[in-house]
């Protein structure tokens, strides 16, 4: 617990309505949406501020759903003795998104490189916009499930030229 | 991190404070908190309604004013109609409770004990209910006393939230903004967690919500049916029988309110009946036969509640074990009499909620 939790209290003046609508934008999640369809998402997500170091989400822990970075670096490590960095997230990336549909744990940590502001959209929020307005929930869905399965296509492309290098 | 405990108590004013102010305040802030617990509840209730409207109108302001037009017309028209039969029947039936009525009770249970057991076994149980007399003397005068002090703080309750007029229209618009802006005040409560907490508060809020809601919702649900069907079937077997059961309604209000108490409530709902049809001057005659009818009746309203209105509206159990929930209603009628017999289940039941998603938080989150 450090000082962001003053930040986070007050950080809502600290970014315009366009710089978050403009992250949502590039998100492929929300993809094709129009303008009310945003300000609906924009109301719905939570802001957060993250010091240097300070863990967004811990591995092995309930994954709520999906993170996009609107200031800082973010590095996504597993927790064994060599703590692997998986990757390094950049201003505009996005991260776990597979908990929007999946209730498993977190199969990665999530630690800020730097001072971090994020945008979190979570499952809850997903299912309170299905509830509410299905054409957008089913949207969200779709984009969602193109994503995964992007994805998913990448994964088994490498895993085939792995298999393809080892076979040689 | 600086550890200090000033540190600790500066990290922490967003809470401490208003809980300091609340507490202090207690006097003025507890009629608030009152009517904010009531429009909480008129949201929980209300907001699938909302929520379904707002999928086919696509505008969640008009979709609540829709409800809450319905609603109001709904409760004038309850007022209009049904509050003057209601409320001439609680002053009627208030008449009843004195001793009279209880020798009168005595007298007919007598009667019917006379009619229906032989000669033997009758004296048994005369000479039985005559040494209990006392007992049962002293019961029916704790009874009264309870349902008079019920009476008296259900007017201190009144008196602490305003009048009733102006308090049904602070609870209304509470309940509308919650429904209107829930979300938005969800958010600002969400932004004061600290980041550690942040995913795990917002898991265990979903969880217990959802599971508060169910349970309220079920509970609610269940009570109108049963309160509704015991109605009917009590205006039913009077058509049928010819036998007289005066104040119906309060009656079914008492089987749907005693239907929030598990195990035991549904005999509590039906006890009123059996009394007032003992005590009422029949024109068919007293018959044992009579009171059989009556317990079958409210025996077929729960056997539909449970078939037919529990599985749909899927109230879903707390899972309290009986003997506990016979030992919160005795400790609810000695802190707060009726009023605390009924509420305490639901009431611990929501507490058992929050406590597991709590525990189920921790663990999950790996603070325990």
């Amino acid at each position: 617990m450090k000082n962001t939790l003053w930040k986070n209290i007050f950080n809502n003046k600290q970014n315009s309505e366009s710089d978050i609508i403009l992250a949502l934008k590039q998100v492929p999640v929300f993809k094709g949406l129009d303008n009310s369809d945003f300000k609906t998402v924009e109301h719905i997500v939570h802001h957060r501020t993250y010091e240097k170091g300070e863990n967004i989400f811990k591995e092995n822990t309930p994954g709520l759903g999906m993170y996009i970075i609107l200031q800082g670096n973010v590095n996504i490590v597993n927790n064994d003795e060599n703590s692997s960095v998986y990757a390094e997230l950049k201003v505009g990336d996005f991260f776990g998104e597979i908990s929007l549909v999946s209730e498993d744990n977190r199969s990665a940590s999530a630690v800020a490189q730097n001072d971090c502001h994020l945008i979190a959209f979570f499952r809850t929020e997903l299912m309170e916009i299905i509830t509410r307005k299905p054409s957008l929930g089913n949207h969200i869905l779709l984009n969602l499930s193109k994503t995964l399965g992007a994805r998913l296509k990448k994964a088994n492309e490498l895993l085939e030229n792995q298999f393809k290098a080892d076979m040689m | 991190m600086n550890n200090s405990p000033l540190s600790f108590i500066i990290r922490n004013l967003f809470w401490i404070v208003p809980l300091a102010l609340i507490l202090s305040l207690w006097d003025y802030t507890f009629p608030i908190l009152f009517k904010i617990v009531l429009a909480f509840l008129i949201m929980i209730i209300l907001n699938p309604i909302v929520n379904k409207i707002e999928r086919l109108l696509h505008n969640r302001l008009l979709s609540i004013g829709i409800v809450f037009t319905l609603l109001v017309i709904g409760l004038i028209i309850l007022i209009q109609s049904i509050w003057p039969i209601v409320y001439s029947e609680a002053l009627a039936m208030s008449s009843l409770f004195s001793m009279d009525t209880f020798y009168n009770l005595i007298d007919k249970t007598d009667y019917l004990a006379k009619s229906i057991l032989p000669v033997s076994l009758y004296n048994i149980v005369q000479n039985t209910l005559h040494s209990f007399d006392e007992a049962f003397s002293s019961l029916w005068q704790i009874v009264l006393n309870d349902v008079q002090s019920t009476i008296s703080h259900a007017g201190l309750l009144v008196l602490a939230v305003g009048s009733l007029i102006l308090s049904t229209i602070f609870v209304l618009v509470f309940a509308f903004f919650l429904l209107l802006d829930g979300q938005r005040f969800k958010k600002v409560f969400i932004r004061a967690i600290p980041n550690p907490y942040f995913e795990m508060t917002l898991k265990i809020l979903d969880r217990i919500s959802h599971q508060i809601g169910a349970y309220i919702r079920g509970q609610l649900l269940a009570a109108f049916s049963v309160g509704i069907l015991s109605i009917i079937g009590l205006y039913l077997l009077q058509w049928i029988t010819g036998i007289y059961i005066p104040y119906t309604i309060i009656i079914g209000c008492i089987a749907g309110a005693s239907n929030l108490i598990p195990f035991i409530g549904p005999i509590m709902g039906m006890i009123p009946a059996i009394i007032i049809y003992l005590i009422s001057a029949q024109q068919v005659g007293l018959s044992f036969l009579h009171v059989v009818f009556i317990v079958s009746t409210f025996g077929i309203v729960q056997l539909l509640d449970n078939i037919i209105v529990s599985p749909i509206i899927m109230s879903g159990s707390v899972g309290l074990h009986p003997m506990l929930v016979i030992i919160l209603i005795m400790v609810g009628g000695t802190i707060a009499g009726p009023i605390g017999m009924l509420f305490v289940v639901p009431v611990v039941a929501i507490i058992k909620v929050v406590v597991e998603e709590l525990m189920w938080g921790f663990k999950n989150y790996k603070y325990l």
